[in-house]
């Protein structure tokens, strides 16, 4: 009797299906801790377990740019803007990205995109005439 | 020699009186449930309780020495047990008056603080129950007969699947009785059908614990003295556990109390309960088995009677425990006494025929057959939900929309789905830091002691709406689906409209007065020590504006000295309408050239007891696709706001104005199969709109985020910022200003988290990635849920992963200890 009461307790608790356990390794848990400092393997590592995490998005393309790879920084940041098209900061690196690499009307579009999401910031409307003054420039 | 029918009756309100008065001692004992309904005396008849408690004493005393009239005519000099009886009665008549005695003298209850003396009148209030208790084993032990031969298996396991049936039975009929919100008609069936076989696995349960309990009569020496003590036993531990893992978390207590006390108050009751129904077995005509006496069994056709009868009084019951409910608590109060009485009824009525001996194969294969069938169902639905692509019948969706509406199912889920051990640790470790905040001493503030010089212009009119329960997808600044709110739409195109704000506190109770405190509150924030912390209270007086309020929560907790004109004070709170205000702020504005305004206002026009509660309609062509009775409130409120706009600008104050839109929390309109906001943190509770109007002079230099998290606790830093003041420190868990100067660019939120908590229980939400992953963890039900509020009005719920699971409670407890220093 006891040993069909154990069994009970034990075994009949219903507990909804979950979900497949997802593990990421501990080091891709930390990479959001200020003293991380991770290298462009080690994030891509992460993107693969956390393809969604913007911030990690973020590094990867801070490290491409390190790196001298702009085409992979933009795709990653591009990869941010599909997961969350209001982050700003984003538009911003991307369109000095695209102001480098002199495509002025798409970098006019991230940074008016990036205006109205922070409206009046002088950062983005200096960036802004700059691709104006760089569009006139190469229209001569 | 007293009736027996009488001696029952007068008992069961002594205990009835005992347990009254230990919930008051523990309801008192918890921060929570003190600030909560004891202190604003929510519920008048317990006020009423408490207040005649010392007289109702005497009421219960008398009721006492009426069923010891018996124990007391022992003779002296009879035998022993008669007489230790005897001295045990008159020690407790002697003890009980006594006490009575003194509660004339200086009554207890309504003393009771929320400190230890309201535990120790919690464990005190119990004694008298145990004496008797004693009292009624010594002299009925011996005279109660036990019966010769076991209850059959087959009398008991019919007795419990009966009962099973019956209490979904009832549940179905008190669900087909009401307007049911349409749901498909596959997962209505399947959400019934999962819940038929949760409650025969209950019945199962409950079969299994019997047989336990009668196993020892069905020796072949029997010992039914064992059997009756298996079955204080199996009572003990179910009302300890009851208490322990349903009540005592649901008021927030922690696992330092809760468990002691829910020890010894399940032995208590099992005691007295097992000494009443000793008593009363003493009247029967034969001997009874254990699972008789205690279950109370009568002779059948009374017993069918009483069936017949149940339906009639749970149906108005539980709509009536729905009004005052708290977390289920009285909810599953009632289901579990159902259930008790229907096995002791079908007990009854089912008679014992032949005894055949006991079969191995009747102790097996009913658990085995409810364990199969308890398990198969959840992954069957799984597997249809997938095969069907139809999300509303994965189990997990069911069992969101099923347990609001069947209470039986709700306790059947609550008992077998079992929180995980990782799950019960960390609601020991939250409660207990929980608790530890709320009995804080300390007075935190951002605000500097000294005030900064003020700005060399004139402040701006302030107008701060703080809608309760507002939520942002029915405004269509943030939902072009809303065509009913073209007035708060007009004022969003000329003010900048924050699409990613959230509330720290998903209750009114924390969440109005963290807004004026910048910053995280605890429970205790009303008891004193809130003028020093109330940093908008501080702005308004620094800035010597003409202070205008009407609000519920905060306003009571003003300094004295603070003028203030109170708008609409004779309304009572849950009639305070937003329409009625702006015409009484109408005289207001006459003045307003000589001194700036500063006007608060908190209606409740679409707060849940006047959508829901009060009702109407829920479908109307008008509002495709919205709670019909909402969208209409709403619709006239922002009537109401578009003629007060209009003011502004005709008085030429509208641009020299801050005016803020805002919400306290969100509320639940039935997601979730949920309705309103007590402690609920999904989506559409925690996210508030957030629209900022500023005057053309403060515009020009100032930029924003308006995709950054932003929070209701940022609104009184913005206004100090506005104004020019520094006087508010930039702390952790604190607000921050919305606007910086234009070359400045505002301190990311994107790689912290936030802890946003539920004002009403240990409920959490813990927002990351921007507000964009949300990780709630309701430790009342003890569920989790994730969501991602990239897309959509109320985001997508997702599964939680080990990912989100461990870093989630992490974080929560490491918020909850940052909130506990600060109030230590």
């Amino acid at each position: 009797m006891a040993a069909v009461l154990a069994v009970l307790w034990l075994a009949l608790p219903v507990t909804l299906p979950r979900a497949d356990v997802h593990n990421a390794t501990a080091e891709c848990l930390s990479l959001n801790t200020p003293a991380a400092s991770p290298d462009v393997t080690t994030l891509e590592r992460c993107r693969a377990l956390q393809p969604r995490d913007t911030q990690l998005l973020v590094a990867l393309g801070d490290a491409y740019q390190k790196a001298g790879d702009d085409r992979r920084a933009e795709g990653a940041f591009r990869e941010v803007l599909r997961v969350d098209p209001g982050y700003a900061e984003v538009r911003l690196r991307m369109a000095r990205i695209l102001l480098a690499g002199q495509r002025f009307e798409a970098a006019e579009v991230e940074l008016n995109a990036a205006l109205r999401v922070q409206p009046n910031r002088r950062e983005l409307q200096t960036l802004l005439e700059a691709v104006h003054a760089g569009a006139r420039m190469a229209r001569r | 020699m007293i009736r027996s029918k009488l001696f029952v009756a007068l008992r069961l309100g002594v205990i009835g009186f005992a347990l009254l008065t230990w919930t008051y001692g523990v309801a008192t004992f918890s921060p929570f449930a003190f600030d909560m309904f004891i202190r604003p005396r929510l519920m008048p008849s317990l006020s009423d309780f408490v207040a005649w408690h010392h007289v109702l004493y005497w009421v219960a005393y008398l009721a006492t020495v009426v069923t010891l009239i018996d124990d007391l005519r022992a003779r002296a000099d009879g035998p022993r047990p008669a007489r230790a009886a005897w001295g045990v009665a008159i020690g407790c008549v002697a003890v009980l008056g006594g006490v009575g005695v003194l509660l004339m003298r200086s009554p207890y209850l309504p003393g009771l603080e929320n400190d230890r003396r309201s535990l120790v009148a919690a464990y005190l209030a119990l004694l008298p129950l145990l004496a008797l208790a004693v009292l009624d084993h010594m002299r009925a032990w011996p005279v109660a007969q036990p019966a010769t031969a076991a209850p059959s298996q087959e009398r008991l396991l019919r007795a419990c699947l009966s009962a099973a049936g019956f209490v979904w039975l009832v549940s179905l009929i008190a669900w087909l009785m009401r307007k049911p919100v349409p749901v498909g008609e596959m997962a209505a069936l399947a959400a019934w059908g999962w819940s038929l076989v949760l409650n025969l696995t209950i019945g199962v349960a409950a079969y299994v614990a019997l047989l336990l309990v009668s196993s020892f009569e069905a020796l072949p020496r029997p010992r039914p003295a064992i059997a009756h003590l298996a079955g204080v036993a199996v009572i003990a531990v179910g009302v300890s556990e009851w208490l322990r893992r349903v009540v005592l978390p649901a008021i927030s207590l922690d696992a330092a109390v809760s468990g002691p006390l829910s020890v010894y108050s399940g032995v208590v009751i099992a005691a007295a309960w097992s000494g009443l129904s000793l008593r009363r077995a003493v009247s029967q005509p034969r001997p009874r088995s254990a699972a008789d006496t205690l279950l109370w069994t009568q002779r059948p056709l009374m017993a069918t009677a009483a069936l017949a009868a149940v339906p009639f009084a749970l149906i108005p019951l539980l709509t009536t425990i729905e009004r005052v409910d708290w977390a289920y608590v009285l909810h599953r109060l009632a289901i579990g006494g159902v259930w008790i009485v229907a096995i002791g009824l079908f007990l009854s009525v089912y008679r014992e025929g032949a005894r055949p001996a006991w079969r191995r194969r009747l102790i097996i294969a009913p658990p085995l057959a409810a364990l199969a069938l308890a398990w198969s169902v959840p992954f069957g639905l799984a597997q249809l939900s997938r095969t069907l692509g139809d999300p509303d019948l994965a189990p997990a969706a069911i069992a969101d929309q099923q347990a609001p509406i069947d209470a039986s199912f709700r306790v059947s889920m609550g008992l077998l789905n079992r929180a995980s051990i990782d799950l019960v640790s960390f609601r020991q470790r939250v409660l207990d830091r929980a608790t530890a905040a709320d009995r804080g001493t300390a007075v935190p503030t951002a605000v500097a002691a000294t005030a900064s010089p003020p700005a060399a212009h004139r402040p701006p009119h302030v107008f701060l709406f703080v809608i309760d329960s507002l939520r942002r997808d029915y405004l269509g600044a943030y939902n072009p689906q809303v065509t009913f709110t073209p007035a708060i739409d007009g004022f969003a195109r000329e003010s900048y409209v924050f699409r990613n704000a959230f509330t720290r506190y998903g209750g009114t109770w924390l969440s109005m007065p963290s807004i004026w405190v910048g910053g995280p509150v605890t429970r205790r924030w009303g008891d004193g020590r809130f003028a020093q912390m109330n940093a908008l209270e501080q702005f308004i007086r620094r800035e010597s504006y003409r202070f205008l309020i009407n609000d519920f929560t905060v306003a009571m907790h003003l300094r004295a000295d603070t003028a203030v004109t109170r708008l609409d004070p004779t309304v009572e709170s849950a009639d305070t309408d937003l329409c009625h205000l702006l015409q009484g702020l109408g005289p207001e504005l006459d003045r307003a050239a000589g001194q700036p305004l500063f006007a608060f206002m908190a209606p409740m026009n679409v707060h849940i007891q006047n959508t829901h509660v009060r009702g109407g309609n829920p479908v109307d062509p008008r509002y495709p696709g919205f709670y019909a009775p909402y969208a209409a409130r709403l619709e006239r409120l922002d009537g109401c706001f578009g003629d007060f706009v209009r003011e502004l600008k005709r008085r030429q104050i509208y641009d020299d104005s801050v005016i803020i839109i805002t919400a306290d929390h969100g509320d639940s309109l039935g997601e979730h199969g949920q309705w309103g906001h007590q402690h609920f943190m999904f989506p559409e509770d925690i996210r508030i709109p957030l629209l900022v109007h500023l005057p053309g002079r403060l515009r020009q230099g100032l930029t924003t985020d308006l995709e950054r998290a932003s929070f209701s606790t940022d609104i009184t830093p913005t206004l100090y910022a506005l104004t020019g003041r520094r006087d508010f420190i930039a702390a952790e868990d604190y607000g921050a200003p919305l606007f910086v100067d234009a070359d400045r660019t505002l301190a990311s939120r994107r790689d912290g988290s936030f802890l946003l908590t539920s004002s009403y229980g240990p409920a959490y939400a813990l927002l990351r990635n921007n507000g964009k992953e949300v990780y709630v963890s309701d430790l009342i039900n003890g569920r989790e849920y994730g969501f991602d509020l990239h897309r959509g009005m109320l985001g997508t719920e997702v599964p939680v992963d080990e990912r989100m699971r461990r870093s989630g409670q992490q974080a929560i407890e490491a918020h909850l200890e940052r909130v506990s220093a600060l109030y230590r």
